[in-house]
């Protein structure tokens, strides 16, 4: 039988070591992707990615259980981001973006959208030079798949925030995309 | 086994990275909510001295205006409204209160101190604080304790 995210996070906290060997199984490739896409930086990436784990395991007696794994461990790796990208936020190098881009194996709804490799490595590098605060409300929203309400959870502002910050996102995003309808991509 | 994890399971393993208790958590939540008690408590107290301490001091001349100016206590004022950003913060830090508008955090913990300070300063609860400092320093006199000077009549608070 398939556990829940919950369920191991419970046993993790019950001194079951083995059992955050899972958490990273399940969360190693979906946060890597997050925060690839936030900081568009490799080496800063694993270092984040790492730091999120070890905070989580060191903290995870603070989490409830009645509430979601998920976005308990992306709040970590969201604040995470932002440490990161407060120390480094300015080096972005774009370069770096293509290679971000084609390296997450992801089947999102929004890539299949995107026609060819080209259109991928254009998102990835429009959404890096859009305000971080509306950049995290799309990856959340888009990428990542969660509703209003985790998003809200896991960056802390009321749900009515995220939707805005969503709608000036996208406007900022269409800037960029003067051929392709940014609407019906996200 | 993929390299971070396998560097994540050993500082695990080798207890590098130690797992805090649950009671760590609960020392902790349990200290944030007192602080928002206490914080509170004394934004409140402060925000009824800024109403209290004026209304014993106002006269009822042409010039009230320029008079209630000059009597309020405007460091208590500032402390109030300082100590009032504070608790705003640690609510909105701290608490779900993230889900509501800052906007609406603002107003409704302004609100709750405001009212709260102004109906403190209209019981007698000065009264009842000065006389009991002030019998407080009355028997710190007769014991020799206190300095003699004048300040422990049982006026405390009070202005008049």
């Amino acid at each position: 039988m398939i556990q829940t995210d919950e369920e191991i996070a419970v046993k993790v906290q019950d001194g079951n070591k083995e059992a955050f060997g899972e958490v990273i199984d399940r969360f190693e490739k979906p946060l890597c992707a997050f925060i690839y896409r936030m900081l568009g930086d490799k080496d800063n990436c694993s270092d984040a990615l790492q730091e999120t784990f070890l905070k989580a395991y060191k903290n995870i007696n603070s989490f409830d259980p009645k509430r979601k794994f998920s976005s308990w461990i992306y709040r970590i790796a969201h604040n995470e981001a932002i440490t990161y990208f407060r120390k480094n936020g300015k080096n972005v190098s774009l370069e770096d973006v293509a290679e971000v881009a084609s390296s997450i194996d992801n089947e999102k709804e929004v890539q299949s959208k995107l026609d060819t490799a080209g259109q991928k490595d254009k998102l990835a590098k429009a959404l890096l030079t859009i305000p971080l605060k509306y950049r995290e409300v799309i990856i959340f929203r888009f990428y990542e798949e969660k509703s209003y309400e985790e998003i809200s959870e896991i960056i802390h502002l009321p749900v009515n925030t995220v939707g805005t910050y969503l709608s000036r996102g996208k406007a900022e995003l269409k800037k960029h995309f003067k051929n392709i309808d940014i609407e019906e991509i996200l | 086994m993929s390299d971070l994890k396998n560097n994540i399971m050993k500082s695990i393993e080798k207890n590098e990275v130690k797992m805090r208790s649950k009671n760590f958590f609960r020392f902790m939540k349990a200290l944030v909510e007192i602080g928002i008690v206490a914080f509170a408590l004394l934004v409140i107290f402060l925000i009824n001295l800024t109403f209290y301490l004026p209304r014993k001091g106002l006269g009822l001349g042409a010039n009230r205006w320029n008079h209630l100016f000059s009597v309020i206590p405007w460091w208590i004022v500032g402390l109030g409204v300082v100590g009032a950003g504070l608790l705003i913060w640690i609510i909105y830090r701290y608490t779900g209160a993230y889900k509501k508008r800052l906007i609406w955090v603002i107003g409704i913990v302004s609100l709750i101190i405001v009212i709260s300070g102004f109906l403190l300063s209209v019981s007698n609860f000065n009264e009842t604080m000065g006389q009991g400092i002030g019998r407080m320093q009355n028997s710190l006199q007769g014991t020799g304790l206190g300095n003699g000077s004048g300040a422990g009549r049982g006026n405390g608070l009070r202005n008049k």
